[in-house]
């Protein structure tokens, strides 16, 4: 059961030297953060709060549905590509009915969550079929993920080739757009709806990682799949059951992403899969499986988010912003290799 | 047991995959085999055959592309055996099917270069088999072009659209007063870029700004961000603005409308274009695409510039169809071709008066 152990319990045993070490990654942001604010004292204002917490809100439900496979052991190169799918789905049935060049021109005006759930539902499929290949067929996640991937931007760019000739899918229902961007605004913050919904997803991923038998069981897997057989444990009901939690997400988070953007082509979603695993590695999930907390991924999201707000706020060159990503990236894993050789 | 299933699995994907195929158009699938092409037309004599026109396309998810592809497909669909490629944005990869076109046999060559560098490459292949090459969409350089005389290229001038922008930027802002919200005379503006070094990226922004010092035009450049021609891309960039420069910003000019419908909606949660008088930004794209021309009807943006794929794709398969056919490459081309013998298609602003014109368009190239 040593997978159980928190890394904040194993600081507690180990000198500044290893704290420093073990916080290094929040250390060198928190510089940076501070840079950003020397170069432009402006930064620190409400409005920006509220913007990076709505371009965080999505960011956190992807980070939490793909650290689902990644604390079994594995990884999911599929999620972006899933979202994309959820995202063109729902721009296609949830276009504005003014708008004459609709995609379905004679549908009727859906209420929102029918799309939304049709997503969900379609997302949660793949990632069936994903979980199968890797629970019972033994496929590596890595394999079996990348295959994913490609399978579904095949699809879905069959699918918007079809429906829409390529062109972007955009002029959505106000009703869809508002479901995501409107909110109350207090003291000059902008508290956008998408970010409740956010907060719901967290709370929900939260209590099934720790207060129900299939989060033990995820943990329990992705410490050691043969202690956890042997004890009992069904591993392929509970993998299944963590793919279909993240296919869900995606379903429902790609859902939000394009109504937070006003449109959808089948570009949606590329690469995001890697900023939710940058996400989770830099909030202390492990590669290698076993661990990782709720509070650590959204810790990471808002840094991630923060940083990135920030150097384009304070006009960095572009191309620089890729490097001080990858070195956080690099930073936060050299961390966690260092977390694991401590546990063996 | 598992075996079974997995093999159901797989069956079941590629069933979808077929009933998908199925139901496309004619634009992306695979040509028609000759056989079913010389059914077609039983009255012609049969030493008549249809010309094989080869076509390598750099990316089928490009939009803009799609719609020439489409063109292409729609006007000569029936005229001749058209075989198109997919290079999904690998060079190597267009290599190897330019390969496969020509160990087919083709009478002619359509190229949208992944990288108009590797041109020379490509034409190299062309010339040992004697297959003239139409280029199209993005340009090979002038001493590559000059190299073969059965080489031609049909596409527009990057500059032209980002110099078109300016115009009608400038034009917007002497002619309504709204727009100088400081009232200083002078244009605050912010960029959105396409991908940092993409060939049209780079010529858009910078024949922008060549434009507007040109005209002696007094303006100040708040920012350059690059949004990768993407519309999620581009609404993070513009919530960094908004927070930023607010309602400093009097216009935003895009490389491409993709991105400023992301740019848009970010506006639009601060209240921007969304009909509030008091409440005014402009914006401008590039492409016209049909998912902006609603805001540009109803005036919510002063415009867009309309790249015309469909001329653009008449134009490369008339002059593929002359070639194959033995007849002069110009003939029934109304553009003059310069003197790297490029067709050059004129793009054209599109602001609330002329929307009927993309309109137009679009209809002829999808052929609807």
């Amino acid at each position: 059961m040593k997978t159980f152990i928190s890394p904040s319990k194993l600081l507690k045993q180990h000198s500044i030297k290893d704290v420093i070490i073990n916080n290094a990654i929040y250390i060198v942001l928190f510089f940076l953060f501070l840079t950003i604010v020397l170069i432009d004292p402006s930064f620190l204002s409400l409005k920006n709060a509220g913007f990076i917490l709505s371009q965080s809100a999505t960011r956190m439900i992807f980070a939490c549905a793909i650290a689902g496979p990644i604390v079994l052991g594995g990884t999911d190169l599929s999620a972006g590509r899933l979202i994309g799918m959820a995202g063109l789905i729902t721009a296609s049935l949830l276009q504005s009915p003014d708008y004459t060049a609709r995609v379905f021109p004679n549908l009727p005006r859906l209420p929102i969550w029918i799309p939304i759930l049709l997503a969900m539902i379609i997302c949660a499929l793949f990632s069936l079929i994903h979980g199968f290949l890797v629970a019972k067929q033994k496929v590596a996640p890595f394999i079996a993920s990348l295959g994913m991937q490609l399978v579904v931007y095949g699809l879905m760019s069959v699918y918007f080739d079809a429906v829409s000739d390529s062109a972007p899918i955009g002029v959505l229902d106000e009703k869809f757009t508002g479901f995501a961007q409107n909110g109350i605004t207090i003291l000059g913050f902008r508290l956008q709806y998408i970010i409740l919904y956010a907060v719901v997803v967290v709370a929900l991923v939260w209590f099934i990682w720790n207060k129900t038998k299939l989060g033990k069981n995820m943990f329990a897997i992705g410490g050691n799949i043969e202690a956890a057989n042997v004890s009992g444990v069904n591993i392929v009901f509970n993998m299944l059951a963590i793919y279909v939690m993240a296919g869900l997400l995606y379903g429902f988070g790609g859902a939000l992403e394009v109504a937070r953007t006003g449109s959808a082509t089948n570009a949606l979603g590329q690469g995001y899969e890697l900023d939710a695993i940058a996400a989770c590695v830099v909030g202390g999930v492990s590669m290698r499986g076993g661990i990782g907390t709720i509070k650590g991924i959204i810790t990471g999201v808002l840094l991630f988010q923060v940083i990135s707000y920030g150097l384009v706020f304070i006009q960095v060159n572009p191309y620089l912003v890729y490097f001080v990503k990858g070195a956080i990236i690099l930073i936060a894993v050299v961390i966690d290799t260092k977390k694991y050789i401590k546990k063996k | 047991m598992k075996r079974l299933l997995s093999v159901i699995l797989v069956c079941v994907m590629l069933l979808s995959l077929a009933a998908c195929g199925s139901g496309n158009k004619p634009g992306p699938s695979q040509s028609s085999t000759p056989s079913a092409s010389q059914s077609a037309e039983p009255t012609k004599p049969a030493n008549e055959k249809k010309p094989v026109i080869g076509v390598a396309i750099f990316d089928y998810s490009n939009n803009y592309v799609t719609y020439i592809r489409n063109s292409i497909m729609s006007v000569g669909g029936d005229k001749a055996d058209i075989q198109m490629v997919d290079a999904q944005n690998d060079q190597a990869k267009q290599v190897e099917q330019i390969d496969i076109l020509l160990s087919k046999g083709v009478d002619v060559l359509c190229v949208n270069a992944v990288d108009p560098k590797a041109a020379s490459t490509i034409i190299s292949k062309a010339k040992a088999a004697d297959v003239p090459i139409i280029f199209f969409n993005r340009s090979p350089s002038k001493e590559d072009m000059l190299s073969y005389d059965k080489c031609w290229y049909v596409g527009t001038t990057p500059e032209d659209s980002g110099r078109m922008q300016a115009e009608m930027a400038m034009e917007a802002f002497k002619n309504d007063s709204k727009f100088d919200k400081n009232g200083d005379g002078v244009l605050q503006y912010v960029i959105l870029k396409g991908t940092l070094g993409h060939p049209d990226a780079e010529a858009r922004t910078n024949a922008v700004q060549e434009t507007f010092a040109n005209a002696g035009f007094k303006t100040e450049l708040l920012d350059v961000q690059p949004g990768d021609f993407k519309t999620q891309t581009a609404k993070d960039v513009t919530d960094v603005w908004m927070g930023k420069f607010g309602d400093k910003i009097e216009m935003i000019l895009s490389n491409n409308d993709a991105m400023l419908l992301g740019a848009i909606e970010a506006a639009k949660a601060e209240g921007y274009f969304s009909g509030d008088a008091s409440k005014v930004m402009g914006a401008i794209g590039i492409n016209a695409l049909p998912e902006i021309l609603p805001a540009i009807k109803d005036g919510t943006i002063i415009g867009s510039i309309l790249s015309d794929a469909y001329s653009e794709g008449l134009n490369i398969f008339t002059m593929a169809y002359n070639v194959a056919t033995g007849k002069d490459v110009y003939e029934g081309v109304e553009i003059k071709p310069d003197d790297m013998k490029a067709i050059r298609v004129p793009y054209i602003p599109i602001s609330k008066d002329n929307v009927n014109v993309a309109e137009e368009m679009y209809a002829k190239a999808l052929n609807k």
